[in-house]
């Protein structure tokens, strides 16, 4: 007995360790952080369980992003469902970058929500994260509901008929109902990791 | 004194604001300014982006966007799909991987005239270029390039030795009897979402070096873990695929590339389609 409980212990520590290195996947639980806002203040994504959380991949020089904070595409969604249990977050994993330069950009832009400062890129990189803008949205049990682009208008030009999958999936969780579209392929510029 | 020097600081930021990057030239080029009724000619732009800087292929890869060109010719002529040169390979820290253009790039087209020409014989021809550049940050970019071939050529630059050059660098088709090589391909993609198994067997005429597999861009379809590997004469290339979301991915015969350099250290491609629901293709 004593040999089969020692087996069936190493199985179990091979098995965390073959999923300790975290990609946000449909389906499975959003990996887990705590890191500082613009402001210094920790954000720990599991005190947010029971919210429905956006994550948004951004780079203030990304001329994808430039184009959506023009249009104010993410600040009017996250106003929308401000007041719906939804806690919008942009996560900013630029390499060159730091809390002070994000402070900038949220005063530039006139947003509310708070800007991670992810300059080490330790939660780009638990996420997957590949693209500014790259998004995530998670449901009130911690499981990641949609994970991809922002739109279906990579190019631009089409911001009035262009399908917002984010605003999608954020109707179908506030209304208990299963996520439309759980995966698109995100674009935009590449996270700019550090080399 | 304090006037000008409020005027020194207001040029100076001005000119701050026009210092984004600039990174890519584009011009018209044409195989020769000759138009004859019903034959075809090709033009194309050439782009040459500076170093450190690169621009897009038609599948861009994890991130970026692809470069656009779009083609304005006159009434009765028609205009065909662009030639893709072979791409390189970018990998970006993160694990972010690019296809794209460092350098030069041609895009050409070839234009097809109708069976009688009218007027003077001369042609208009106008492209619309569109890309993404990244070095350490990315600057979008486009330019309206326009150009008369014909009687009354003007714009457009006739350079036959650049044509044939990247011509070379066109990805050839399998079937073609001066093809490289010979392909079999078989798994598919299951309707239902779950990740299926692609393998593509390509044997070489002669063994080349450096190959690498470059996937076609589709929206709907999840292209994961690709692998080569080449073995004497033979390429055997793996990778799964899925479908997203319940979305129908846009072609059932996957366009995707194999680069190679040839004997001559000459770097070349091969169409390679793969037909996604198993059947031959």
């Amino acid at each position: 007995m004593r040999s089969m409980t020692w087996a069936a212990a190493a199985l179990l520590t091979l098995a965390t360790l073959g999923t300790a290195r975290a990609v946000a996947v449909v389906g499975q639980p959003a990996p887990e952080f705590t890191i500082k806002d613009q402001d210094g203040h920790d954000v720990d994504l599991e005190a947010l369980r029971g919210k429905i959380v956006v994550l948004e991949w951004t780079n203030p020089d990304c001329p994808f992003v430039r184009r959506h904070y023009g249009a104010k595409t993410m600040r009017t969604l996250a106003d929308r469902f401000k007041n719906r249990d939804v806690v919008w977050l942009a996560v900013n994993s630029t390499n060159y970058m730091d809390a002070a330069r994000d402070r900038a950009w949220r005063t530039e832009q006139g947003f509310s929500y708070p800007v991670l400062d992810d300059h080490a890129g330790v939660v780009g990189t638990s996420y997957g994260a590949k693209t500014t803008p790259h998004m995530f949205v998670i449901d009130r049990q911690g499981t990641v509901v949609y994970a991809g682009a922002i739109d279906d208008d990579a190019a631009g030009g089409h911001e009035t008929t262009a399908r917002n999958y984010v605003a999608e999936a954020l109707d179908d969780v506030t209304a208990g109902k299963a996520v439309r579209v759980g995966e698109t392929k995100p674009y935009g510029c590449s996270v700019k990791y550090a080399q | 004194m304090r006037l000008l020097a409020a005027l020194a600081v207001l040029f100076a930021s001005a000119s701050a604001r026009a210092q984004e990057p600039s990174p890519v030239d584009a011009r018209l080029v044409v195989r020769t300014q000759a138009v004859e009724p019903g034959k075809p000619f090709d033009v194309g732009v050439l782009l040459r982006v500076q170093p450190g800087w690169h621009i897009y292929w038609l599948n861009p890869g994890d991130a970026g966007l692809p470069t656009s060109v779009r083609w304005t010719v006159p009434e009765g002529f028609t205009a065909g799909a662009l030639h893709w040169p072979v791409p390189q390979r970018f990998d970006q820290p993160g694990g972010v991987l690019g296809y794209g253009y460092t350098g030069a790039v041609l895009l050409g087209t070839t234009v097809t005239p109708p069976p009688t020409l009218a007027g003077d014989g001369s042609v208009a021809v106008r492209a619309e270029v569109g890309w993404l550049a990244c070095e350490k940050i990315c600057v979008r970019g486009r330019k309206t390039l326009d150009g008369t071939l014909g009687h009354a050529a003007d714009g457009a630059t006739s350079d036959p030795g650049l044509f044939t050059e990247w011509d070379s660098r066109i990805p050839v088709d399998p079937g073609n009897g001066d093809a490289p090589a010979s392909l079999t391909a078989r798994g598919g993609v299951p309707a239902d979402g779950q990740a299926g198994t692609i393998t593509v067997d390509v044997d070489w005429k002669r063994t080349p070096a450096a190959v690498e597999w470059f996937p076609p861009d589709d929206p709907a379809l999840d292209v994961q873990a690709a692998q080569s590997r080449t073995d004497g004469g033979r390429t055997q290339l793996t990778f799964r695929a899925k479908r997203l979301s319940g979305q129908r991915p846009k072609q059932a015969v996957l366009e995707s590339v194999i680069a190679y350099t040839d004997g001559s250290g000459v770097r070349r491609g091969l169409r390679v389609p793969i037909n996604l629901d198993g059947k031959e293709t």
